[in-house]
């Protein structure tokens, strides 16, 4: 683990501690007056603060894993253990951030319904929020550890995932240079090994 | 078996479970939240106007929770009629090799290099 995965870890932890701990003030709070005070808007900001940490993490990662180019050793290792894993993991990132931002406008919406109209589910639908987000920083977080421990693609599941992901690839991503991809499961391509050849020698400048 | 293949299945295992719990697609789960939030919002709004008819239908009787699952399910619903399918050919493979692993015991590296080898195939775009 390096330091920015640690101190992600860390705050992300921080935050979420601090938003369980808010919730039992605000809980008490509750208990004691039944009116809504200034800790509602303390919880508020603090869920604001912790999904804008989240997409701006998810967003780190992304740029961060753009370094691929680096550690090309063989082709093999360049399509599958490397191009197409890192693929998969930033288009769930890019999916996570996106996410989370709904999961913002979504919470803005709901506190300012209920600011007006003060509604007893105020707390299970935080706590839902927050665990949708917790759930997704999980998996996301498992995604990386079994890419970096290199135990992805080793089940059923997984397999199907990558499968999946590379029939649909997006137009703009070329694995092919230039030919098209989605024919190739009626066509035998003869030139494949002329155009593999080219693309390693391209690889190859490129890490030069 | 190892430690590595006893991470190796739990994590798996974890990873399938969360994606199952967003019905897998954390976008249409999402949506469909916020959806039933501002659902709920417009009931609550409308309240004044729609109480006129609450001996038909009462909506606030509802309540936020349950909004939100029906968000979740009518966004979802889209998913069960267009779900990915793969070619037979790959299909096959894939049942082939999740037999391999049932039957004969194989270590997880071992059956990640079958995996691999499948995956190789198709991205050279040979018929399998």
């Amino acid at each position: 683990m390096d330091k920015w995965t640690r101190l992600r870890i860390a705050l992300v932890g921080l935050g979420f501690g601090i938003i369980f701990v808010a919730i039992i003030f605000r809980f008490i709070y509750l208990q004691i007056t039944k009116n809504v005070g200034y800790l509602l808007l303390i919880l508020s900001i603090i869920v604001f603060l912790v999904i804008i940490l989240l997409y701006e993490f998810s967003k780190d990662i992304n740029l961060r894993s753009k370094n691929i180019y680096n550690s090309v050793d063989s082709l093999d290792k360049y399509i599958i253990e490397q191009s197409i894993d890192e693929l998969i993991s930033n288009n769930k990132l890019k999916k996570s951030a996106v996410i989370y931002f709904i999961m913002f406008i979504s919470y803005i919406i709901y506190m300012f319904i209920h600011l007006y109209y003060p509604a007893e589910s105020f707390l299970l639908v935080t706590a839902f929020i927050m665990l949708v987000m917790l759930l997704l920083f999980i998996n996301n977080s498992i995604l990386e550890y079994r890419i970096n421990k290199g135990y992805y693609g080793s089940t059923d599941y997984e397999a199907r995932e990558i499968i999946n992901f590379i029939l649909t690839l997006p137009s703009n991503t070329d694995f092919r240079n230039g030919a098209a991809f989605k024919n190739l499961f009626q066509v035998n391509d003869d030139r494949t090994g002329d155009l593999i050849g080219e693309s390693i020698d391209k690889i190859k400048e490129c890490s030069d | 078996m190892r430690k590595d293949d006893l991470f190796d299945n739990i994590t798996g295992y974890l990873r399938k479970a969360i994606d199952t719990l967003f019905i897998l697609s954390p976008e249409n789960t999402s949506l469909g939240i916020l959806f039933g939030l501002i659902v709920d919002g417009l009931s609550e709004i409308f309240k004044p106007f729609l109480i006129n008819y609450s001996n038909l239908i009462d909506l606030t009787k509802i309540g936020t929770m349950r909004f939100i699952v029906f968000g979740i399910f009518i966004f979802n619903l889209p998913l069960m009629f267009k779900r990915p399918k793969l070619p037979q050919d790959i299909e096959i493979a894939l049942a082939l090799i999740k037999d391999a692993k049932r039957k004969k015991g194989l270590s997880n590296l071992q059956i990640k290099q079958m995996y691999l080898n499948l995956f190789q195939k198709i991205l050279n775009g040979f018929k399998i």
